[in-house]
């Protein structure tokens, strides 16, 4: 009986975020943290958390972009900044509609040199793409891609006819809607997070400091107004019911005074809503204004509604 | 089903072993991994190689090693003997073991299931050891296998150890069986090296086995020994040590065995040494050392032959001259394999005098072969070193060498000690003698010898030096003798410088006086040689200068200053005598030295010549003496040196001093007696400088003059010179009192040498004063109060006789005098004498010319007393030499008194301070204390400008009434000042003041106070219509109002009375502590948190009065039921700590009480005064609450005063008990600490403690207060 | 959640407006009421209805008066009327110390003298509207309806024993059933 021999060499590898060409940023970094995590999982590389890997970029700033990370040089040197052994770098092409090319480069930053290099086919939906990401993992760990991966697929593939037939029953396919009436939508119900979802971020979280603001003043203004008319109403019946001359002459001025104060506090009120309807309306104008159009923009809805059929509920997922 | 996976599993492995081809184990190792030890975990199914079933091992009993089993392969390059065993704590299962050839597990060489089991080989035949063996197997620890020695050839060979199927583990070691690699031995077999294969450990094989081994010990060996014949028999283990002797600790692999044999082996024994046992040594892992039959050694005599004793032994001294040596041998000894004998002795010893290496013939007599005795043929000579040698060529019968050894000893000394030699030394300082032997006092041959011990005998032979005698005996270095010396130095002490023929000699002083170490005494007639001194130089004559300046010295022959005739004398070499025989003369030394020729001395002159100094001229009675300073000071041309004791001989000086002169009344002396004769005497008799003849009294009194020093008359006088050289002057009568004398002596004249003097001698002294006293004058003062008497001389109320004269010794008292007073109708009719001062009020001394006399008058004098100083009767007075002053003596006339008495006033109608009362007229009396001639006064008012008054004079004039008229103001001072008055003597007497006083408006019952009393009888009487009570309205300003009156009770009487009681209360609202106690103690009672004070029913008013810690809250007053009904006020002044409670009940008298709540403050003193209907006080006094009230926490209150000076107090409360001592530090601005107090320990509570600013500037301060962990601060200011 | 809430509220917030505070002054007990111009005297109840062979009592009230240190107040009431039977001085001149209080009866007259008992740190008091004294009466068994007036005594003085203003002196009626 013959042990398979453990490479469990406990070097440290750091993985480098996925250059998406034509496609979204947040899917290569969503596919290079499948690949991290795989890796990880498979125990043969001390893989580096992604947080400390994409920090690089920021304490350690280099003139170009680091993404584009492809030559020796660069990923010998961010690997000593990163104090791992081993980096891993690539990129996913979107060829056409369904057809993807994700290309991988292993450097060794002790030998200084390039360790291996891995190309991959892919077409189909994303969760091919994740796939493909799984099998690389394995590939760059050395280790033989198991027949649970191939079984794997062939479940994803059931799962996408089933959503698809799932969806078909109860027909709620959401008509396409176009992008700006989209944004329109969000910053009508959140002022401000339809321009963030256009990745339009200052405006958008301006428009929602403001709203913000003026909504936190009107709720002290209401809370001075509730007191200050909780003491008129209790001076007020004193006089009423007293018979101390001397206590009425007391009551008197204050009466008056709490009568004042809840009228100028009922006007504060009134003014702040106005103000704050004017600049919600400008607000949804601006969403509408800036939301690039269809075909320039997949974005990632800022949030979505979701039918968890488990649970039979409907889930609102916001994405900050 | 576990069955069915066990056989699957099987089937498997058979399966693979068979895939893997041949190879059946499961580990290899070689000798290099020696020792060597594994783990074979079975649990963990390590078993997957070939499964060595034994079953097919021989018949039934033999194990199956079933289950699962572990395989080593060992490959040995040559024979080894090995250790295999499973003994372990981690063998944790019944382990069987089987050793095999090859892979065919039917070649086994050998198989064992339990330690205790034997061991079978493939022949069937089996050997049972009782090897211990302990496992981790606890149902049995010996289910193991314990094979200390294998002996297997070289090739390969598989240990396979099985669990029988139980699933555990086994722990295998394999090694070199422990051997006894080398064993080595000391020359006298009493130490065995044992060389070990590997590190041994004692003790027993649980010890091993735990882990402890412990090092040998002497039971883990055996040892015998086989006689052979030899004296040998007994042979015993004494200790185990490391090689290097060293106590054993364990592991050590090489081990000294140290033996005793208790008879010294002849060398034909055997001693055979080993194991005890075969668990007595153990390798690490409890392999035990199996060969116990031990090692054989045979123990060969390898000694040469010594000798044990001899006699006399080496070293000894005192041995008899004809004694014989006794020798003994260790062993048999003999000379060339034959007996020593006379013939053959001469080669094997050797006798001889150590000093002159002279052989002294022997012969021998030879008892045993060991025993020898040698005879000298002639007697050894005494005190003389022998050697014996006793050579190589002796051996013992096994041909072992005898090392040669010596023998040396000293005979007995039986010659008394002689004198070999005296030599005397150049100096004539001292002789060297040498005797023949260590010389000692004392016949035990102990003590050092002493001058005492020799005497000298001395022949001048008519030279200079007349003696000599010993002065000491030292060694010949120098050092004090200890007795013993065979040589030492005799010092001399010569008398006088030897002229080189003086002969002497030494010998004992008897024969029991030295002695030698054995006791022979030196006999007396043993001498030195007869020595003859060194010739020195001799001071033969001298000559003195006439002026005593220099003296020449004549030596015999030159000197010189050092022995090696290099130094000329020096200063320091010549002593210089002086006897003063008398005279004034008391120092004189050699100042500096020359030849005659006065240049500086070269050494070796005959004739030196020594200048003198004297501190002063001699008179001709001093001698001087020339010596050496010491004898090593001069030495003659033949370097022999002058004794201290030759010298000059007495030097008479010559006499240079002129004649002096000295008389018996030095100048200024006083109270010379009247009636005295002047005495001149000269210090030598004194003649006439022309004729050279002695002078006579008449010559000398023209020398003289006598007249008194103030007219400068001449005074007759008489003259006496019959006893020189005494002078008298006599005057013809007596000197006056108090007189002052000049006298003189002048002239040129000679003493008998010829020394001429020129006298102007001349002095002036004061005869005594022998008249009584007399009064100058008497002066009364302007004042009455003294007279001063002026005497014409210094006067004393006592003298004393000194045996001389009468000295004045204490002055006069006022007892001495008495006064005569007529009063003449004055009012005063006592005098007396206060006291008697000196005119400037000092006390008096005595001796004093002017007293003052100070009176005392009952009164004042109006001028017409009359008053006389008299002595009192019997009383005498002196003057300071004892003349007397007696009662009888007028001093003084009588004297009228001056006139002094200024006019006053004796008395006045109202006294001073009372109270006027505000609406009605006040006449005043005032009397005078005498007729008054004029008067002027004024009368007036702090507050208003004027005030109405009427007056009229007496008709005595000596007294005045004045009436003061209203309006006057309320609170007010009326002053009457009688600004000027003056009686007929024309004494006056200005600004004499009397002040009264109008009660504050309210203050109905005159005590000066604005309170509840008056409160009350306005309410009482306004209630009542009782117009004598109305008091409004009023004009002015309060307090100084004046009642308008308009006889009815309206507000304005109110707001008068509430005006004046709010300006009462700001002026004098303070505290009066007046704690005195009347009638019975207030009943108080303390409930829950209040304080009760109970109102009795007679009371019908009170004031309580609390003062507490200031600056706290003021206090709290709860209730007071009937307070309704009365008149109640309540007062607090927090900030200075006191509240004022006061309350009138005039109607009904009922019991009540007053509730308060003191339990802010932590003391309260309460002063109560309670009265009755009658205003009597039924109650009065005060009481002390104290309230232990525990502060909550540490706090430091403000200091109060703060600003301050030049002292603040700070309050601080403690909570709990503290262990450490409470501390202050004073910081000022800078930070720098200023002061610094230790307050020591203190309780919980509230506390106090005042800092004194006095030592420190004004400025700003910081306090730090230490309290436990807690530090408080706060700023002080203190301004100067 | 929380973010929902504060939504909807401000939806409320938007569509309604808040209440507004609406009051009128008519106790008869208030002095502003009883066509006093102040400093004024006045009865309290200036209306007192009771029953006969009853007691009953009445405070003399001061409106913002000034600081004063003493008064006088002379009563008038119709002789038979009521008997008095004490008076309480009020808190007007209240301080650490009960005011000094003397109480004259004068046929249909009451003299109260009030002073103000000065302690060390004011001499008079801050004025204002205080009870000066209360009058404990009972009635008589003669029903109807009586009067009650300030006399011309009437007078308060301040610390400095100058007159303090009054503007108008109130009038009192007992009605005995």
């Amino acid at each position: 009986m013959t042990k398979s021999v453990s490479l469990k060499t406990g070097n440290k590898m750091a993985v480098l975020k996925f250059e998406g060409w034509s496609i979204s940023n947040p899917l290569a970094s969503f596919l290079t943290e499948e690949l991290r995590k795989t890796i990880r999982e498979l125990d043969v590389f001390l893989v580096q958390d992604s947080g400390i890997t994409n920090q690089v970029n920021i304490f350690l700033p280099r003139s170009e972009d680091y993404w584009a990370c492809w030559d020796k040089k660069c990923a010998i040197d961010l690997g000593r900044r990163l104090k791992v052994n081993y980096v891993i770098a690539g990129n996913i092409q979107k060829k056409d509609e369904d057809n993807f090319l994700i290309s991988g480069r292993l450097f060794s930053v002790d030998m200084e040199m390039l360790m291996n290099e891995f190309v991959v086919n892919s077409s189909g939906i994303t969760d091919s793409l994740l796939l493909e990401m799984k099998k690389m993992a394995f590939n760059v760990s050395g280790l033989s891609i198991p027949d649970s991966i191939y079984a794997e697929r062939s479940i994803i593939e059931t799962e996408v006819e089933e959503k698809q037939k799932r969806q078909r029953i109860w027909g709620l396919q959401f008509p396409s809607i176009p992008n700006k009436v989209k944004a329109l939508m969000m910053s009508t119900v959140l002022p401000g997070s339809g321009q963030i979802w256009a990745e339009k971020k200052y405006p958008g979280y301006s428009f929602m400091g403001i709203e913000s603001a003026l909504g936190i003043s009107a709720w002290i203004a209401y809370k001075q107004y509730y007191s200050s008319w909780g003491d008129f109403e209790s001076n007020y019946n004193a006089y009423q019911r007293g018979t101390d001359p001397r206590e009425l002459l007391d009551l008197r001025p204050k009466v008056i005074k709490y009568a004042q104060e809840t009228a100028r506090y009922n006007a504060f009120m009134k003014n702040l809503r106005t103000i704050g309807f004017s600049i919600w309306v400008v607000n949804m104008i601006h969403a509408y204004l800036v939301t690039p159009g269809d075909d320039f923009f997949d974005g990632e809805y800022f949030f979505d509604v979701e039918y968890n059929n488990d649970e039979n509920q409907f889930q609102l997922n916001l994405n900050f | 089903m576990f069955n069915n996976i066990f056989i699957f599993k099987c089937l498997l492995l058979l399966i693979l072993n068979a895939v893997q081809g041949q190879e059946c184990f499961d580990f290899e190792l070689a000798e290099s991994d020696f020792p060597f030890d594994h783990l074979a975990d079975f649990t963990s199914d390590e078993d997957i190689g070939q499964n060595w079933g034994l079953g097919t091992l021989g018949s039934g009993e033999i194990g199956a090693l079933g289950g699962n089993d572990f395989a080593y392969k060992l490959t040995l390059l040559n024979p080894a003997l090995i250790y295999v065993t499973t003994c372990d704590a981690e063998t944790d299962v019944d382990v069987e073991i089987a050793i095999f050839n090859s892979c065919d597990s039917t070649d086994w060489l050998l198989y064992q299931d339990d330690s205790n089991l034997p061991l079978y080989y493939p022949d069937g035949t089996s050997e049972q050891y009782d090897f211990q063996c302990i496992s981790g197997y606890e149902e049995n620890p010996t289910y193991a296998n314990m094979l200390p020695r294998l002996e297997l050839e070289s090739g390969s060979y598989y240990i396979v150890v099985s669990d029988r199927g139980y699933s555990g583990t086994v722990k295998t070691y394999i090694g070199y069986s422990l051997l006894v690699d080398s064993t080595t031995t000391n020359e006298d077999y009493t130490e065995i090296n044992y060389h070990f294969s590997e590190g041994v450990f004692g003790g027993e094989y649980q010890d091993v086995y735990n882990g402890n081994g412990i090092p040998l010990e002497i039971n883990d060996y055996s040892i015998s020994i086989n006689p052979n014949g030899g004296d040998a028999d007994e042979a015993y283990i004494t200790s185990l040590t490391t090689m290097s002797g060293d106590l054993l600790s364990i592991g050590e692999s090489s081990i000294k065995v140290n033996i005793n044999y208790p008879d010294t082996p002849t060398g034909v024994e055997e001693v055979t040494i080993g194991p005890a046992s075969v668990s007595s040594i153990f390798n690490s892992v409890g392999i035990p050392l199996l060969n116990v039959e031990g090692i054989t050694i045979e123990l060969v005599d390898a000694l040469s032959p010594r000798i044990t004793n001899s006699q006399p032994s080496n070293n000894e001294i005192g041995i008899p001259v004809d004694e014989n040596i006794i020798l003994t041998f260790s062993e048999n000894v003999q000379y060339d394999d034959s007996e020593i004998n006379n013939v053959n002795a001469q080669n094997c010893f050797r006798i001889e005098s150590v000093e002159t290496n002279e052989n002294l013939d022997f012969s021998i007599t030879n008892l045993d072969d060991t025993i020898f005795t040698l005879n000298p043929i002639n007697n050894f000579p005494d005190y003389t070193y022998i050697r014996l040698i006793i050579l190589e060529t002796i051996t013992d019968t096994n041909d072992n060498q005898f090392a040669s050894d010596t023998i040396m000893f000293r005979t007995e000394d039986i010659s008394p000690p002689i004198i070999n030699q005296s030599l005397l030394a150049s100096t004539n300082e001292f002789i060297t003698i040498s005797f023949n032997e260590g010389v000692y006092s004392s016949e035990q041959g102990s003590g050092a010898i002493n001058s005492s011990d020799f005497s000298l005998i001395f022949d001048p032979n008519g030279g200079n030096c007349t003696n000599a005698n010993l002065s000491a005996i030292t060694k010949i270095d120098g050092e004090e003798l200890e007795g013993g010396e065979s040589s030492a130095k005799f010092f001399l002490q010569l008398a006088g410088s030897p002229s080189g023929v003086e002969t002497f000699s030494l010998s004992p002083t008897n024969s029991s006086s030295i002695f030698d170490f054995e006791g022979n005494g030196m006999l007396s007639i043993s001498s030195t040689d007869n020595l003859t001194l060194f010739a020195s130089a001799i001071m033969e004559t001298f000559y003195l200068a006439d002026s005593n300046d220099y003296l020449d010295l004549t030596f015999s022959i030159g000197v010189y200053g050092d022995e090696n005739q290099f130094q000329p004398v020096s200063l320091s070499d010549l002593n210089l005598t002086l006897n003063s025989n008398g005279s004034s003369v008391l120092t004189g030394q050699i100042v500096s030295l020359s030849n005659i020729n006065n240049n500086p001395l070269l050494g070796g002159e005959e004739t030196i010549r020594l200048y003198l100094n004297f501190n002063e001229q001699p008179s001709g009675v001093e001698f001087i003496e020339i010596s050496p300073t010491s004898n090593g000071s001069l030495f003659s041309i033949s370097g022999v040196p002058l004794p201290v004791t030759e010298n000059s001989g007495p030097i008479n000086l010559i006499d240079q001093r002129p004649p002096q002169v000295d008389t018996n009344i030095s100048d200024g002396s006083e109270n010379i007696i009247e009636s005295e004769p002047l005495r001149i005497t000269f210090s030598e008799n004194i003649y006439d400088p022309e004729t050279g003849n002695l002078m006579t009294s008449e010559q000398l009194g023209a020398y003289i003059t006598l007249r008194d020093d103030a007219s400068e008359a001449d005074i007759p006088f008489l003259v006496d010179y019959s006893n020189p050289p005494d002078l008298y002057i006599i005057p013809e009568q007596d000197f006056d009192s108090d007189q002052i004398v000049y006298y003189a002596f002048n002239g040129l004249l000679q003493d008998e040498a010829g020394n001429l003097a020129d006298f102007n001698f001349n002095a002036t002294f004061m005869v005594r004063d022998y008249l009584p006293p007399t009064v100058d004058s008497s002066i009364l003062a302007l004042d009455n109060s003294y007279i001063d008497i002026i005497f014409d001389d210094g006067i004393y109320g006592a003298v004393e006789f000194d045996g001389q004269n009468f000295v004045g010794i204490s002055p006069v008292d006022r007892n001495d005098f008495s006064v005569e007073f007529e009063p003449n109708g004055s009012e005063i009719n006592i005098v007396n004498i206060a006291s008697i001062t000196r005119t400037d009020s000092n006390f008096l001394i005595g001796g004093e010319n002017e007293i003052r006399v100070n009176f005392e008058y009952n009164g004042t004098p109006n001028g017409d007393e009359t008053l006389q100083l008299i002595v009192q009767p019997g009383v005498t007075m002196y003057d300071e030499i004892g003349n007397q002053l007696t009662d009888t003596v007028t001093i003084m006339n009588p004297d009228t008194l001056y006139d002094i008495l200024a006019p006053t006033i004796d008395m006045v109608s109202l006294s001073v301070d009372s109270f006027i009362t505000l609406m009605e007229d006040r006449p005043i009396m005032f009397t005078f204390n005498e007729k008054i001639d004029s008067i002027e006064f004024n009368i007036s008012s702090t507050v208003l400008d004027s005030i109405n008054y009427e007056y009229e004079m007496a008709s005595s004039d000596s007294s005045i009434e004045i009436t003061l008229k209203p309006p006057f103001v309320s609170y007010d001072h009326i002053s009457i000042n009688f600004s000027y008055l003056e009686d007929l003597a024309g004494l006056s007497t200005v600004d004499i003041t009397y002040t009264y006083k109008t009660p504050i408006l309210g203050d109905y019952d005159f005590d000066n106070a604005i309170n509840y009393h008056d409160l009350w009888d306005l309410v009482e009487n306004w209630e009542l219509n009782n117009m004598d009570y109305e008091i409004g309205p009023i004009s002015g300003q309060v307090p100084h109002v004046i009642p308008q009156l308009d006889s009815k009770f309206d507000i304005e009487d109110g707001m008068a009375f509430v005006q004046m009681w709010s300006w009462y209360q700001k002026e004098f609202g303070e505290i009066i502590e007046d704690s005195t106690q009347v009638g019975r103690i207030l009943n108080t009672k303390t409930s829950k948190n209040n304080y009760i004070v109970y109102i009795d029913s007679n009371i019908v008013a009170g004031q309580l009065t609390f003062t507490y810690d200031s600056g706290i809250k003021p206090l709290q007053f709860l209730s007071y039921p009937q307070k309704n009904d009365n008149l109640f006020l309540e007062f607090h002044k927090s900030i200075e700590g006191f509240s004022k409670i006061e309350f009138a009940r005039h109607d009904h008298q009922k019991k009540d009480s007053i509730l308060f709540d003191l339990n802010q403050h932590s003391y309260v003193k309460i002063f109560y005064n309670l009265e009755s209907s009658t205003k009597l006080i039924e109650r009065k006094g005060m009481i002390n609450y104290k309230n232990n009230l525990v502060p909550e926490k540490i706090k430091l209150y403000p200091a109060y005063p703060n600003p301050f000076n030049p002292s603040t107090t700070l309050k601080f409360d403690i909570p709990f008990n503290l262990d450490n001592n409470i501390f202050l530090e004073v910081f000022d601005v800078r930070g720098s600490r200023v002061d610094y107090l230790d307050l020591g320990l203190m309780s919980p509570g509230t506390h106090k403690v005042k800092w004194d600013g006095r030592r420190h500037s004004s400025g700003v301060y910081i306090i730090k207060l230490i309290i436990g962990f807690s530090r408080q601060t706060q700023k002080l200011l203190l301004i100067k | 959640m929380k973010l929902l809430r504060i939504i909807l509220l401000l939806y409320l917030f938007i569509i309604n407006a808040c209440e507004e505070a609406i009051y009128k002054f008519d106790n008869v007990n208030d002095p502003f009421n009883m066509d006093l111009e102040p400093p004024a005297l006045f009865f309290h109840p200036s209306e007192i209805k009771t029953f006969v062979n009853s007691n009953d009592s009445l405070e003399v009230y001061g409106y913002k008066l000034d600081s004063s240190a003493a008064a006088h107040l002379e009563i008038i009431y119709d002789y038979g009327s009521i008997i008095v039977d004490s008076v309480s001085p009020g808190p007007f001149f209240q301080n650490s110390n009960d005011p000094i209080e003397v109480v004259v009866e004068d046929g249909n007259k009451i003299h109260i003298y009030l002073y103000y008992l000065p302690d060390l740190m004011m001499d008079q008091n801050t004025g204002g509207t205080w009870s000066l004294a209360k009058i404990y009466f009972s009635t008589t068994n003669a029903a109807g309806t009586y009067g009650l007036e300030f006399g011309s005594n009437t007078k308060l003085r301040n610390a400095e024993n100058d007159s303090v203003r009054i503007n108008t002196f109130g009038i009192g009626s007992i009605h005995v059933q």
